[in-house]
C-alpha cells in the first residue's frame, strides 16, 4: 500500500512537473486562497483564540456585571458597571476566584524626573494583578497590599520599554523618585520586556493610592468603575462563578437600587473573551468568510483546470481501467495530484501569510491608536494546522469531483481512436455551473468591499461643520496631586485662557471635554412641557459637551440667536445651556429656542439635571464621533465647562480632571501652522503649570483620523479580498470559455462551413458567457439582498453611513462583474470566429 | 473443470442514444478454449470492437452470459471487473495507449501495481515480459522516444506482464507499417506457441490467418467461422 502510495506521489510529481503552466496558474491560485485564509486565521488566533501568555493564561478570567436590557455590540455586547465599592463586595463574599483584581486601563499618568514633565499611558491596579497573570517584575518588587491603600506612599512599576527608552536601562531606576500625577513617588521594579498589559501600558500604580473608593452617594461615584480581573480557581467552572458572582449582583441591585438596579446580572467568561467585543469578533469571522469565499473561487479555478485535464487525460484514464485500475485507484492517482497541488500551494500560501502577517503586525502596532500588545498575528503550530487543513479542504475540493466524474467515463469510448471519453457534457455543465458559483461568491465579495469603502470614504470624508485642519488641539489631565480641589483645577483653566487669549500666537482658545475632538457624550433628554414614560424609554437622546466660552468662536461656529457662554454661567446662578440648530429645529420647530427648558435624565429616569434654559442656538457642528451609533442623531447641546451636565446642581464648580485645549492659531490656516504653533501651546501650558504635559497634540482632523486607522486597515482588507475576489473570477471565466471554445472547436468548423458567419459564432460564445454572469449576479445580488432583510442590523453595524442594500453598490457591482466577464469572454469568443474549417474538421 | 476459456451465449448488445436502439451485437455465441489464437474479423462497424470490449469486461452484454475461465462475469461488480481485468485479461490496442508520463518500464510495472504485487517481483515480471518481447534495453525510455513498432512491443509486454489467461489484441497492426506489423504478428504467434490464448480483432484477412480460427462478423452476428489449415 505505502509503495503504491508512494509510486502514486512520484508519478503525480512528474505528471505535474511536466504541466508547468497548469502547475503555476494552480499554485498561484491556491496560494492566493490558502495564504489570504491563513492570514486571516492568523489574526483570529492572535486576537480570540490563542489567549494571553502568560503563566495563569487559562484561568483568567473577565467579571462583568451587566445591564441584559442595555445591547451595545459596538463595546462588550452589554452595558457593565462595577462600582468600586461593589468589586470590594463582590471580592469579600466570592468563592470561586483564587484571586480578584480591579484595574482601570489605558488612563494618563503625569510623569516629570529630571525636570521634565510626561504624559504616560498607565493603569491603575489592584495589589494582586500581576500575581493572578503569574508576573512579576523583572527587577525590583510587586505591589504589596498596603502599597494598594488611600494615602499609601506613592509606588510604580514600569515597563522595559520605558526603563530603557526613557531611563537608560539603569538598574538604579528601583527605588528612584518621580513625581507622578503631582505626588513624589517611587519606582519599585521593572516589568518583564514586552509586557504592557491590559493594552499598551507603560505604568503601573495602584489603585486605590490614587482612586479610593468612592463612598456610593458621591457624586465622583460613577467615574470610579473600574475593570475586574479574576483567576479563577481550578475545577470551577465559569457558569459557576457567573452564578455566584450573579447572586452577588442581585444583592447589590436590592440594596442600592438608585445606582445597581438594572445591573442585576453577572458575566464570568476567559478574560480573552471580555477583550474582545462582539463586534470586533463578528467583523473578523465576516473577515475570515470573505477569505474562505476567496479560497473557494480559487479551488473552483483549480477544478476547473482539472476538469480540463481529465478531458485530455480521458484516454489514459481509459488505459488505466483496462489494466486493471479500480475506480478507487484512479480516483486516488488523481486527488494524489491535487493533494500535491495544494500542498506547494500551501508552502506558498504559508509565504504569503508571513509577508501579510508581519505587514499587518507592523501596521496595527505602529499607529497611533494601536491595538493591544498582546495580540500579535503569528504562523504558529496551530496556525500551521490550520494550513494543513485547508491544504486538505483545497485537494479535496478542487480534485475530488473532477476525479469522480472522470473515473466515471467509459473506457470503451475513450479508448476509441479519436474517443474523449463520454464525460464532456456532464463536465461542461459542471464547469459552468462552477463559473456561475465563482460570479455568485464574487458578487458577495465585492458588495462587502466596496460598503466597506464607502464607509471609510464617508467617515474620511465627514463634515464636522468647522475647519478641523486649521485648529491645535490637545489633551491635560489635572492629576489629584497638584490639583486636589475643583476649585483649584477651574484657577489654572481659567488662568491657562487667560494666557493664551493674550499669546500672539494664537486667535483664539476655548476648552472642552470632548475627547481628542472626537467623541462627545450623549444622554437621555426630556423637554419642558412634554409628557413622557416613568421609565425613560421613551426619551430621546441627544450629544452633549461641557465647553468654556469662546468655544463657538475657537471653532469657527456661528451663534444664529442668542448668545455665547460667559464666566458668569453658574448652575448656581441659572443652569443654562446653547443647543445646535438641529436641536431648536427638532424640538421647537419655528419657533424660537431661545427661554425654552429642557433637562437630562439618567439612571434608568431617576437621575435628573435641573431644567436648563436654552440661552443660544448654534450652527450644527457634528458632536458624535464618525462611527455608527444607533439612535444618535445630529441633535446636541453644550452646558458651561464648569456645570453638570448629568444630577442634580453643584454647589461650586465641577470637577474637571480631564481636558482638550484647543486654539486657533494667528496668520494663515492649516495644519502646518497649528503644528508651527504647538510648541507655544506646550510653552503657555507650562507658564501656568510648569509639570503638566500636553499629550494627544494635533488638528482635530489629526486626532479623528487616529480612530480611523484601523477602520483604513480593515477597508483596505476588503478592497483586498474584492479585488482577488475579481481577478480569480476573470481567471476562471477566461480559462472556461477558453476550454470551451477549444472543445468545440470542430462544432464551430462544421457551421462555419455551413454558412455561420463570424458574428453568430461570436455571439454563440459571448451568449454563453452572458448566461452563466446572469444566473451568477442575479444569486449573488438576490441572495444579498435578502441576508440584509435578514441580517440588516449586524451588517449595519460595520458600516457608516451608508445602507447594506445601497442600490448604487449593486448597481456598480453588476456593472463591474459585466465588464470583467465581457472581456474574459471576448478573447476566447474571438478565437473562436478564427477557426478554419478546414483545419477545425480535420483536426478529429 | 473445462478447457474452455471463453464461452459466449447469446450475447446482445444494444446501445440507446436519443431514443434509438442500435443492436451492436445480436445473440452472438462463442467458445474459445485455453491456448486457441482466435481472430475476429469483420467490415467496419460490424461489432468486432464492442465484442472485444465485452470479452474484456471493460462492456456488459444487454443480454446472454459470458463465462470467463469458470465463471459467469456479465454480473460482476466493478471493482470485481477491474480486479479480473486486471489478473485475467491482457490488453493490446491499435493506438497502442502507452501512458505518456511513465517510462516504458513503469508502462509495463502498471497493471501489477494495480495488482499489489511487491516490488521485487513487480521487477522481475516487468523485465522478464520486456525482454521477452526484446524490449529490455528500452525500459528506461519513455513513450515517445519509440517508434510505433517498438511502442507496440511494450503494450504486449504490458499485456503480458500479469500473465494474464488471455490476451485480447484490438487491430495490433492497424497503426504500423507492413514492417513492424509484421513483426508484432510474429511475436504474437510466439506467444500462442508458448501457450498464450489470443483473441485479436483484425479487419486484415492476411493477419487473421495467423490465427487458428477466425470468427467472421458482420452486421453484430457471427456469420462464419473459419479453422486455418495451416500458417
Amino acid at each position: 500500500m505505502i509503495s503504491s502510495i508512494l509510486q502514486d506521489l512520484r508519478i503525480g510529481f512528474r505528471v505535474l512537473l511536466k504541466e508547468k503552466s497548469f502547475c503555476l496558474l494552480a499554485v498561484f491560485v491556491l496560494a492566493l486562497g490558502i495564504g489570504g485564509v491563513t492570514t486571516m486565521f492568523s489574526v483570529i488566533n492572535g486576537t480570540m483564540l490563542r489567549g494571553f501568555s502568560y503563566p495563569n493564561a487559562d484561568r483568567l478570567a473577565g467579571v462583568q456585571v451587566i445591564d441584559v436590557t442595555q445591547k451595545n455590540a459596538n463595546v462588550n455586547g452589554f452595558g457593565s458597571q462595577i462600582f468600586t465599592l461593589d468589586y470590594e463586595a463582590i471580592r469579600e463574599q466570592q468563592k470561586s476566584f483564587d484571586l480578584l483584581a480591579a484595574y482601570i486601563n489605558g488612563a494618563t499618568v503625569n510623569v516629570t524626573f529630571n525636570g521634565v514633565p510626561q504624559r504616560y499611558t498607565g493603569a491603575y491596579v489592584s495589589a494582586d494583578f500581576f500575581r493572578i497573570l503569574g508576573v512579576s517584575p523583572v527587577l525590583g518588587r510587586d505591589f504589596a497590599p498596603d502599597d494598594d491603600k488611600a494615602g499609601a506612599a506613592k509606588v510604580a512599576l514600569i515597563s522595559t520599554q520605558l526603563w530603557q527608552r526613557d531611563f537608560g536601562s539603569s538598574p538604579g531606576v528601583v527605588g528612584k523618585a518621580i513625581r507622578l500625577n503631582g505626588k513624589s513617588a517611587t519606582i519599585i521594579g521593572v516589568m518583564p520586556p514586552g509586557f504592557s498589559f491590559p493594552v499598551n501600558e507603560q505604568i503601573w500604580i495602584p489603585l486605590y493610592c490614587e482612586y479610593p473608593p468612592f463612598p456610593r452617594n458621591s457624586p465622583n461615584a460613577q467615574g470610579a468603575n473600574p475593570a475586574v480581573l479574576g483567576l479563577i480557581k481550578r475545577g470551577v467552572p465559569f457558569d459557576q462563578a457567573t452564578a455566584e458572582v450573579t447572586t452577588i449582583a442581585h444583592q447589590l441591585a436590592k440594596a442600592f437600587p438608585d445606582t445597581n438596579k438594572k445591573f442585576d446580572t453577572a458575566l464570568v467568561e476567559p478574560l480573552i473573551k471580555t477583550f474582545t467585543p462582539p463586534a470586533l469578533t463578528q467583523l473578523l469571522w465576516t473577515m475570515l468568510a470573505c477569505c474562505v469565499g476567496i479560497l473557494l473561487i480559487a479551488c473552483v479555478n483549480v477544478m476547473n483546470m482539472q476538469f480540463a485535464r481529465a478531458a485530455l487525460r480521458a484516454k489514459e484514464l481509459a488505459v488505466r481501467s483496462s489494466l486493471g485500475a479500480t475506480r478507487f485507484r484512479l480516483i486516488r492517482q488523481m486527488l494524489t495530484e491535487s493533494l500535491l497541488l495544494a500542498s506547494v500551494g500551501a508552502l506558498a500560501g504559508i509565504g504569503v501569510a508571513y509577508w501579510a502577517t508581519d505587514w499587518l503586525n507592523a501596521l496595527t502596532h505602529a499607529q497611533a491608536n494601536p491595538i493591544p500588545s498582546y495580540i500579535t498575528f503569528d504562523i504558529d503550530r496551530s496556525v500551521l494546522f490550520f494550513v494543513v487543513g485547508s491544504a486538505v479542504l483545497a485537494a479535496l475540493a478542487s480534485g475530488l469531483i473532477p476525479a469522480w466524474i472522470s473515473s466515471r467515463a467509459s473506457a470503451v469510448e475513450a479508448l476509441k481512436e479519436s474517443g474523449r471519453g463520454n464525460t464532456g457534457r456532464a463536465i461542461g455543465v459542471i464547469t459552468r455551473g462552477l463559473v456561475v458559483f465563482q460570479i455568485f461568491i464574487t458578487c458577495i465579495l465585492l458588495i462587502a468591499s466596496l460598503l466597506q469603502l464607502q464607509s471609510i470614504l464617508r467617515q474620511q470624508r465627514v463634515d464636522y461643520g468647522y475647519d478641523t485642519d486649521g485648529l491645535l488641539a490637545a489633551r491635560m489631565a489635572l492629576m489629584d496631586g497638584d490639583y486636589p480641589t475643583p476649585e483649584a483645577r477651574k484657577l489654572f483653566f481659567d488662568r491657562l485662557m487667560r494666557e493664551l487669549r493674550a499669546s500672539p500666537d494664537f486667535e483664539n482658545a476655548a476648552l472642552t471635554n470632548r475627547f481628542r475632538m472626537t467623541f462627545s457624550g450623549n444622554g437621555k433628554i426630556e423637554i419642558e412641557g412634554r409628557a413622557y414614560k416613568t421609565d425613560d424609554s421613551d426619551r430621546p437622546l441627544a450629544n452633549f459637551e461641557q465647553v468654556s466660552e469662546g468655544y463657538f468662536d475657537t471653532l469657527g461656529a456661528k451663534i444664529r440667536e442668542g448668545r455665547d457662554f460667559n464666566l458668569d454661567d453658574t448652575d448656581m446662578k441659572l443652569p443654562v445651556a446653547i443647543v445646535n440648530a438641529a436641536f431648536a429645529k427638532k424640538y421647537y420647530g419655528t419657533e424660537s429656542a431661545l427661554g425654552r427648558r429642557f433637562r437630562t435624565v439618567g439612571n434608568n429616569g431617576q437621575l435628573f439635571g435641573p431644567w436648563r434654559t436654552i440661552i443660544g442656538v448654534v450652527s450644527t457642528v457634528r458632536m458624535p464621533a464618525p462611527f455608527n451609533q444607533p439612535n444618535v442623531d445630529a441633535t446636541g447641546f453644550y452646558v458651561p465647562y464648569f456645570s453638570s451636565t448629568f444630577g442634580p446642581v453643584q454647589p461650586g464648580p465641577v470637577s474637571q480632571q480631564f481636558a482638550t485645549v484647543i486654539a486657533r492659531p494667528r496668520g494663515a490656516a492649516g495644519p502646518a501652522r497649528a503644528h508651527a504653533v504647538s510648541a507655544s501651546l506646550q510653552r503657555t501650558v507650562n507658564q501656568v503649570d510648569a509639570n503638566l504635559p500636553l499629550y494627544f497634540v494635533g488638528t482635530p482632523r489629526e486626532n479623528q483620523d487616529t480612530f480611523l486607522a484601523q477602520n483604513r486597515i480593515v477597508a483596505a482588507m476588503f478592497s483586498i479580498f474584492g479585488a482577488v475576489a475579481i481577478i480569480l473570477s476573470a481567471v476562471g471565466l477566461y480559462g472556461v470559455m477558453s476550454f470551451s471554445v477549444n472543445q468545440r472547436t470542430q462544432e464551430f468548423g462544421i457551421r462555419m462551413a455551413l454558412g455561420a458567419d463570424t458574428n453568430r459564432i461570436l455571439q454563440m460564445v459571448l451568449r454563453q458567457g452572458a448566461i452563466q454572469l446572469a444566473i451568477g449576479l442575479a444569486l449573488g445580488l438576490g441572495l444579498t439582498l435578502l441576508a440584509t432583510f435578514a441580517f440588516g442590523d449586524a451588517i449595519a453595524n460595520f458600516l457608516f453611513q451608508i445602507s447594506p442594500r445601497d442600490p448604487l453598490t449593486y448597481a456598480a457591482v453588476g456593472l463591474l462583474l459585466t465588464a470583467v466577464a465581457l472581456i474574459s469572454t471576448l478573447v476566447p469568443a474571438r478565437r473562436a470566429t478564427l477557426v478554419d474549417p478546414m483545419i477545425a474538421l480535420r483536426a478529429e | 473443470m473445462s478447457d474452455s476459456l471463453i464461452k459466449l451465449e447469446g450475447v446482445t448488445k444494444v446501445f440507446l442514444t436519443d431514443e434509438v436502439e442500435t443492436h451492436a451485437l445480436s445473440g452472438i455465441h462463442m467458445d474459445i478454449k485455453k491456448g486457441e489464437y482466435v481472430s475476429i474479423a469483420g467490415p467496419s462497424g460490424c461489432g468486432k470492437s464492442t465484442l472485444l470490449s465485452i470479452l474484456g469486461l471493460l462492456d456488459s452484454p444487454t443480454e446472454g452470459s459470458y463465462i470467463l475461465n469458470d465463471r459467469p462475469v456479465q454480473g460482476l461488480s466493478l471493482p470485481e471487473r477491474a480486479r479480473i481485468r486486471n489478473r485475467e485479461i491482457g490488453f493490446i490496442f491499435q493506438s497502442f495507449n502507452l501512458i505518456g508520463d511513465l517510462t516504458v518500464y513503469e508502462n509495463v510495472e502498471l497493471p501489477l501495481t494495480y495488482r499489489g504485487m511487491p516490488a521485487a517481483e513487480r521487477k522481475a515480471a516487468a523485465t522478464e515480459a520486456l525482454e521477452k518481447v526484446g524490449m529490455g534495453h528500452r525500459a528506461k525510455h519513455l513513450p515517445s522516444q519509440l517508434s510505433g513498432g517498438q511502442q507496440q512491443r511494450v503494450a504486449v509486454a504490458r499485456a503480458l506482464a500479469g500473465k494474464p489467461a488471455v490476451l485480447l489484441a484490438d487491430e495490433p497492426t492497424g497503426n504500423l507499417d507492413s514492417k513492424n506489423g509484421d513483426s508484432v504478428m510474429q511475436l504474437l504467434a510466439e506467444l500462442h506457441k508458448g501457450g498464450a490464448t489470443i483473441v485479436m480483432v483484425t479487419h486484415d484477412t492476411r493477419f487473421a490467418r495467423h490465427a487458428d480460427r477466425t470468427i467472421h462478423i458482420f452486421d453484430g452476428r457471427v456469420v462464419q467461422e473459419q479453422v486455418e489449415q495451416a500458417h
